[in-house]
């Protein structure tokens, strides 16, 4: 997982320096994750790279960001029955969910060359997720891939004369990636960030 | 403009890191795990049988002491309880024709893989319900069966079906429990595996007489 990180990072850096009107930038994310049968609790613990590349004259961006999400949350104990009915699992539990998601978006702009510029955009991609159970002293691992779409509303705000700002946004995340402890072939999360971006 | 890039990549480093979980309101409370045979009918046994001692199993195979101080007769009083509040009576010997017979295991000093449901997984080897000659840690990996990672510090308890074993003597279980906790490791473990015990049998309600 930490070479997907690094090199996507070192692509978005090199890519960022050999563009002409780009925008790089790092947010702090929040999460709300919205399968209310499985975990409720907000995340925290989320970033985002942001890359995008303007198109020239047309209020219109292309590019690609790599985000993280970290959520945990303790379950009391709680009786879990097979769906055949032949077994049953009683423990509590602590659910960890670590997501990274790694999609291509595109964003349209609505006031280009103002301070605040708002922006509607979608990212679809690849989303990696790690889902871990700590009960008692014991973990059990299921790691797997899933296929995400999210659609982002947002702006930036920058102010003139300056090639920095601010990015803030929302998103809503489905993804593909599959929980087999409650038998759900999907995660979602409605997603908060804020963050600093460059533009040259 | 380089100098901005750094930076950003900094701040996003300083988050990139996974967040490692809060596991201090996790409970000491043993895993119940329980298992049952799909077709099983728990309505056509009437009695059973369960030895005071209870095997334990460790990292040498050719052990097969018995635990049967206070704390071992504890836990199998346990199981004779919850027997016989689902209606099942209990004889006096497993040379008395038992329709069931109930063995208690504690784990200790390894990690091994199970299979439920399926054939008794012999551990004992020997000639244990008066059936003989099977390997210990015997493996059937039958259709439907069920692989358990049983690790240090857990009781198994397993239903074995004497009344109707086969001609070739394999015993089949139809139900099991495996209870992972840290047995051996505080002085409250016996209570909490007590309450496994329970927690086995008020999990499974289809254990009963008709």
């Amino acid at each position: 997982m930490k070479k997907l990180i690094i090199t996507s990072i070192l692509f978005f850096a090199a890519t960022a320096i050999f563009a002409q009107h780009n925008m790089i930038g790092g947010t702090w994310n929040i999460n709300v994750p919205t399968n209310t049968t499985y975990l409720t609790k907000t995340s925290f613990a989320g970033g985002k790279i942001d890359y995008r590349h303007f198109v020239k004259h047309k209020n219109v961006s292309f590019g690609v960001a790599l985000d993280w999400a970290s959520y945990d949350q303790y379950f009391p104990s709680q009786t879990i029955q097979k769906p055949d009915g032949n077994g049953a699992v009683t423990s509590d539990f602590v659910a960890q969910v670590y997501q990274v998601p790694f999609v291509a978006t595109t964003h349209f702009y609505f006031r280009e060359g103002k301070m605040v510029k708002p922006f509607a955009g979608i990212g679809l991609g690849a989303s990696y997720m790690e889902q871990s159970l700590f009960y008692n002293v014991y973990e059990s691992d299921e790691n797997n891939w899933g296929f995400v779409a999210r659609p982002e509303l947002g702006a930036i705000i920058m102010p003139s004369g300056n090639n920095w700002g601010i990015l803030v946004g929302a998103n809503y995340s489905i993804a593909t990636n599959k929980t087999e402890l409650i038998n759900s072939d999907s995660f979602k999360s409605f997603g908060f960030n804020l963050g600093i971006v460059f533009i040259e | 403009m380089k100098r901005h890039y750094l930076l950003a990549l900094c701040i996003v480093g300083f988050f990139a890191c996974r967040k490692a979980p809060d596991l201090g309101q996790l409970s000491v409370n043993f895993v119940v795990q329980t298992s049952k045979e799909p077709d099983a009918n728990f309505g056509g046994y009437k009695t059973y049988y369960i030895s005071d001692s209870i095997a334990l199993i460790n990292s040498n195979p050719t052990d097969d002491s018995l635990w049967f101080d206070n704390d071992a007769k504890q836990l199998v009083e346990a199981v004779r309880a919850n027997m016989d509040a689902r209606g099942y009576t209990e004889v006096s010997s497993s040379h008395a024709g038992p329709d069931l017979g109930l063995g208690l295991t504690a784990i200790k000093d390894l990690n091994i893989g199970v299979i439920y449901p399926g054939w008794w997984w012999g551990y004992w080897g020997g000639c244990y319900w008066g059936y003989c000659g099977y390997p210990p840690y015997y493996p059937w990996y039958g259709g439907g069966g069920i692989v358990y990672s049983v690790p240090t510090g857990t009781i198994v308890l397993d239903m074995i079906d004497l009344k109707n074993a086969g001609a070739d003597g394999k015993l089949t279980v139809p139900w099991g429990s495996v209870m992972s906790g840290g047995l051996g490791y505080t002085s409250d473990d016996i209570q909490l595996g007590i309450q496994a015990i329970d927690q086995s049998f008020t999990q499974s309600p289809y254990i009963q007489t008709n």
